[in-house]
């Protein structure tokens, strides 16, 4: 027993064991089927993580419980949905406006979306150029925007960042792009 | 799965548990801190940045009109998620443009050490790891003492602004910090201190708040605030609780109004820095939508969370030392027990 440990930490322990792949799909499956009929056909399943709310009375542990996070671009709407212990899903919490930091796979389609378009494709196919993204100006409808820096690596040093993307991934399209602005004597 | 799982460290007397949520790009977290086997903290995070530019000039990095970053939970205004980096990852512009730099797993980011007292300086144990953000790094770390404090850090590195290397700007990092004194929870009250005078008695005082609200520095009254328990006493009586001392490099400005917000527990997916930002890139919604309501000081006490703002105003050396990279500046703030535990050197039975 590790004496730095207060009784109310000890007592967490069969409840924060690490979240095990099976117990994820579970989870995801159970979330998938409880939330099927107000989903849209246009929806991600991010994942699914460890939620240790704390209890109501310190003297109590609190529950185990997996939540799953969906984005419906459909309806431009992300929410979690918090499964217990036994699968069972026990509250659908709506995110309203936040956006969940945007996956690897988000990014990708982004950038298939926006390089169809040959103002960005250009600066895609740029030698040494990269993507980075960013959370974009919020619109009133809560679509699933990314924002794509396009950048570029010249003799090993980033030189500037030329131009930017905005895709919305409700409508899967490209909604706003940008050249910055070429500084006197710089590259464009 | 690689990330959002709980690690348990200990070391200077404290167990500490650390994770890096899988989806919220809001960085280090560290859950369940106990001192001496007594809970202090129920959770400790920097989910978010503001970081507002001079201007216009900025060759739309950041954009206006308000040239203002929100960076990590909730981004917006052009800021990025926290993303984490190997521990490994070099302090330069590379792991912006290299994702080979990044963590696949949270082992792979988190370094935790435990420093052993000395001749000068307590016992430490520190979690550690570095996020990349925009072309931005930041570090987050967390000190846990032996003399029971602990001290939330955050240092900027990587490099410049690429479109604008010479603006000045501001880093505003936010901490939400969710003590459990003792467990004892929802039985806190939130006080300021001032220093009055010199003349006592009521050279020094303490004010109880009494109202969810945004609080402000004053370093001419060496003002600090603290959470006190109105259950737990220590054995001379007296009731625990932990203050908040924020050093006062940077002021306030209409992007960061505030140091201080005092706040209570609505559960630990909500109110975790989502929503700020929305309005006009600034700190206003934690005035607006987070501090809102009664307190109950005279009664049963809340289960207060506060949120603690520490700044850097950062005026590039983009001619000299910062051209290359940006050598890590760290800024922090502390959390210092009173009336909560028993201190003795080794070896002196007290």
């Amino acid at each position: 027993m590790k004496p730095e440990m207060s009784k109310l930490t000890r007592d967490l322990a069969s409840v924060i064991l690490p979240l095990k792949p099976k117990e994820a799909r579970a989870a995801i499956d159970a979330a998938k089927v409880h939330v099927a009929k107000e989903l849209s056909d246009h929806y991600r399943i991010l994942g699914a993580e460890l939620r240790i709310d704390k209890p109501s009375d310190p003297a109590k542990v609190p529950p185990r419980m997996v939540s799953v996070l969906i984005v419906d671009y459909g309806n431009r709407r992300n929410f979690e949905v918090l499964v217990d212990g036994s699968g069972k899903v026990v509250r659908v919490i709506d995110l309203r406006g936040a956006q969940p930091a945007y996956t690897r796979e988000e990014i990708e389609e982004a950038r298939g979306i926006a390089e169809q378009d040959s103002r960005v494709a250009r600066f895609a196919k740029m030698k040494g150029s990269f993507v980075s993204e960013f959370g974009p100006t919020r619109t009133a409808d809560n679509p699933r925007r990314i924002g794509l820096r396009y950048a570029r690596v010249n003799k090993g040093r980033v030189s500037r960042v030329l131009a930017h993307a905005i895709v919305d991934l409700s409508d899967r399209k490209l909604v706003h792009f940008e050249e910055t602005p070429a500084e006197a004597g710089s590259e464009g | 799965m690689p990330f959002g799982n709980y690690h348990n460290v200990t070391g200077a007397g404290w167990s500490v548990y650390w994770r890096i949520p899988t989806f919220d790009g809001s960085g280090l977290e560290v859950w369940w801190a106990d001192f001496q086997g007594r809970r202090v903290m129920w959770r400790g995070s920097a989910p978010f940045a503001i970081v507002p530019y001079h201007n216009p000039d900025t060759n739309g990095e950041p954009p206006g009109p308000h040239f203002s970053y929100k960076d990590g939970i909730d981004t917006h205004c052009g800021g990025a998620p926290f993303r984490a980096l190997k521990h490994s990852a070099p302090n330069s512009g590379d792991p912006w443009h290299n994702h080979a730099f990044d963590a696949a797993t949270d082992t792979d980011a988190v370094v935790v050490t435990v420093t052993p007292a000395d001749d000068f300086n307590p016992a430490c144990l520190t979690i550690t790891a570095k996020f990349q953000c925009g072309w931005y790094q930041y570090v987050h770390s967390w000190e846990f003492d032996s003399y029971g404090a602990i001290h939330p850090r955050v240092a900027m590195g990587g490099m410049l602004n690429p479109n604008c290397p010479t603006k000045s700007h501001f880093h505003n990092f936010y901490f939400r910090i969710d003590l459990d004194i003792d467990g004892q929870f929802p039985h806190d009250v939130c006080e300021i201190f001032n220093h009055n005078s010199l003349n006592d008695p009521n050279g020094d005082t303490w004010d109880l708040v009494l109202n969810q609200m945004k609080l402000l520095a004053n370093p001419d009254t060496s003002r600090k605030w603290r959470v006190r328990n109105t259950v737990s006493k220590n054995r001379a009586g007296e009731f625990k609780s932990y203050e908040i001392e924020v050093p006062q490099l940077g002021g306030r400005t209409p992007f960061s109004t505030g140091d201080v917000w005092v706040t209570i527990y609505r559960g630990d997916n909500t109110q975790q820095g989502e929503g700020v930002g929305v309005a006009d890139c600034s700190d206003k919604e934690l005035e607006t939508s987070y501090a809102v309501g009664p307190l109950h000081p005279a009664t049963t006490g809340d289960d207060i969370v506060l949120w603690v703002v520490i700044r850097a105003h950062h005026e590039p050396r983009f001619k000299g030392e910062e051209a290359n990279f940006l050598p890590y500046h760290y800024e922090e703030f502390s959390i210092v027990p009173r009336s909560f535990a028993e201190l003795r050197q080794r070896g002196h039975p007290g």
